[in-house]
């Protein structure tokens, strides 16, 4: 397990590596300068060079990187323009928030998905069956906004059921804390369950294909052969073991994950990552930028090094592989 | 391989491919069939949010401009055109398209327009030209680098094999959404360079797929009969083992282009993709945000399409899966 977890460490170092250095370049070897930071026509020269100066582009494309890593590597992520502060603070702010949403949108996702897709495997080939079969890929197919506009617009607007103002509602900090926490569950409510609903349709299909695939091993037949119940085979049994490639799935989807809660964050006004990110960019703040990207790729490779460990943890086949 | 794939798949997936290829073709014409030009904005005061099945009378002014009227009557000097109850009259001199009854030209919207008043019918057809253009022509992209770079890992030794599995975790894990909306900040971005940036962005999965499916099929006797009989590699790879993995890389292919028009659309939606004013279904869709329930035709038409050719990718691509894969259809069907 020790060398398992040394080799993924390993790699995953490597591979943040790679997503630093492919963020950089990205963004800097694009023509013309960064998000047309100069595009103003009422900057003067001297106003131009000045800014250049400041943020290293008069020097070489080779040093701003190497100075670039070495300053992330210290924590200094750059100065945001339009928040004039430190990004990585505003980053630090920003992050809990979707890890929030996120936290909470994987869990409705995973719940719903599968418990679905465990009714569907169980009535295997009957009319549920292909009800959820279509609902989930009616979910699969639909995109993330579509869903999330029409919540917004009838259970935020119309009927004002859940609201969309950002996290907390106004004042709310003055209010006892049992009130504050009840007040942010219940703007988390929608934005979390547009997320989780819009994602589950795969986790149907993962696990209801997984469990039929398990049904036919050997060891399902020996279960049942000592007189388990259905239930009790599918469940105990089947499940288990069909679970564990959804922790290696969550891995692999997670940049998909990232930008649905993008997508919802913008549309709800979350004040997480994804929210930022579009501002940055709306704004030409280009530290922000470049922020946002690197620390979105960061996540990705601890998520994936997580999802990686976790399933290594619970499957011995795994972690013997390598 | 089956001879004709086509042929042996569920009637399901015959007519989910039968409607996506009538409307390939439909949107392909989209430039002749299209009742308006999808930018025209007569006259964006009287013409704003009108509902499906709209026909309003086009009243055509000096200097290129136009008035859109509920009825034009011949009134004494003139024409007495009426909107919104109010009656107003024109001079003969001042409308150019007169004729005995009213004026010549009328406006029929038959999904009703946007916020400027444009032909949402006219929109939608050359958005869907846009969308399904950008969905094929990038995964296209992506097979052409995902077979390349996965033959070269597959063929080309362990040593370049180790470098170019590592490139390709390293762009799965990138953050794509926040780097395609940098990217398309950046540059000028136009329909070309965004298929180029997400058939970019496209291609691992493609490439893990081939590589794998070539790794085996290296070992296959088949291939080594071949090798024995003298054939050159470059042969061997083309008209040997590719056709062998086609299978797995067109079912692969065609479920990717559904999520690549998932993309293109949340990206245009975002404002980051396809340009306003040039429609695409993502920026209809963010047209339409806002007036959901007043103005429904804006954004549902466009949703209902994507969310129809996405669904048709899919159930075209689990079709021929199930088809061309025994194992997995054994399994779906017990």
């Amino acid at each position: 397990m020790l060398r398992f977890v040394l080799r993924r460490l390993g790699s995953s170092v490597l591979l943040l590596f790679f997503v630093l250095t492919a963020t950089f370049f990205l963004i800097h070897l694009a023509p013309g300068e960064p998000l047309r930071l100069f595009d103003n026509p009422r900057m003067s020269e001297d106003k131009r060079d000045e800014l250049r100066q400041l943020y290293g582009l008069d020097r070489p494309v080779a040093e701003q990187y190497l100075d670039w890593l070495a300053a992330v590597l210290r924590g200094d992520w750059g100065y945001s323009l339009s928040f004039e502060r430190p990004t990585f603070d505003i980053l630090m702010e920003r992050l809990p928030n979707t890890a929030l949403l996120v936290l909470a949108a994987v869990t409705i996702e995973h719940v719903l998905g599968v418990l679905l897709g465990l009714l569907a495997a169980m009535r295997a080939g009957t009319f549920i069956d292909r009800q959820i079969r279509i609902v989930s890929l009616l979910l699969f197919s639909v995109p993330i906004f579509c869903l999330a506009l029409l919540a917004i617009e009838l259970l935020a607007v119309r009927w004002a059921i859940f609201p969309i103002n950002q996290m907390r509602s106004d004042g709310a900090d003055q209010w006892p804390p049992l009130a504050q926490l009840i007040d942010l569950l219940h703007h988390l409510a929608l934005p979390s369950l547009v997320l989780g609903i819009a994602r589950c349709g795969a986790v149907v299909r993962f696990v209801r294909n997984g469990l039929l695939e398990v049904l036919r091993q050997d060891y399902i037949r020996t279960a049942y052969a000592k007189g388990l119940t259905t239930g009790r085979v599918l469940c105990v049994h089947a499940l288990r073991n069909s679970l564990i490639p959804l922790v290696q799935r969550f891995g692999v989807a997670l940049p998909i994950l990232l930008s649905g809660s993008l997508i919802v964050e913008v549309l709800f006004s979350w004040p997480g990552l994804g929210q930022t990110s579009v501002q940055a960019i709306q704004q030409r703040d280009y530290p922000m930028v470049l922020a946002t990207t690197a620390l979105s790729g960061c996540m990705v490779v601890v998520g994936n090094l997580l999802a990686d460990l976790l399933q290594a943890w619970l499957d011995p086949r795994v972690r013997d592989a390598i | 391989m089956p001879s004709d794939p086509l042929t042996r798949v569920s009637p399901l997936t015959r007519v989910g491919l039968l409607l996506l290829a009538l409307l390939m073709a439909v949107s392909l014409a989209a430039p002749w069939i299209a009742p308006y030009d999808p930018l025209e904005q007569i006259d964006a005061a009287a013409g704003k949010h009108q509902p499906p099945l709209t026909v309003m009378a086009a009243v055509q002014l000096e200097h290129g401009r136009w008035r859109l009227a509920d009825r034009v009557e011949r009134g004494p000097d003139g024409v007495i055109i009426e909107r919104l109850g109010q009656r107003q009259s024109l001079a003969a001199s001042e409308v150019l398209n007169l004729d005995e009854d009213g004026v010549r030209d009328r406006r029929i919207f038959l999904l009703g327009t946007d916020k400027f008043g444009r032909d949402v019918l006219s929109r939608l057809l050359h958005a869907s030209r846009v969308s399904l253009m950008i969905g094929i022509l990038s995964v296209a992209m992506a097979i052409a680098i995902g077979v390349a770079v996965g033959a070269l890992a597959a063929l080309g030794g362990s040593l370049l094999d180790g470098l170019l599995m590592r490139l390709v975790d390293g762009i799965l894990t990138l953050p794509w959404i926040f780097l395609l909306m940098t990217l398309t900040a950046l540059f000028a971005v136009d329909v070309w360079m965004l298929i180029v940036f997400l058939g970019m962005t496209a291609w691992p999965p493609i490439c893990r797929l081939v590589r794998a499916e070539l790794l085996s099929l290296r070992e296959r006797d088949f291939v080594l009969a071949a090798r024995g009989l003298g054939l050159g590699e470059v042969r061997i790879f083309f008209r040997h083992m590719l056709p062998h993995a086609l299978t797995p890389l067109v079912v692969a292919a065609t479920l990717r282009i559904g999520t690549l028009i998932l993309i293109e659309a949340s990206l245009s939606f975002l404002g980051f993709g396809v340009q306003s004013p040039q429609p695409s279904w993502g920026n209809m869709i963010a047209d339409g945000q806002g007036v959901l329930l007043t103005a429904w035709w804006v954004a549902a038409f466009p949703s209902a399409l994507l969310v129809f050719v996405v669904v048709a990718v899919n159930l075209v691509g689990d079709g021929l899966r199930d088809r061309l894969d025994p194992t997995l259809q054994q399994m779906t069907r017990e």
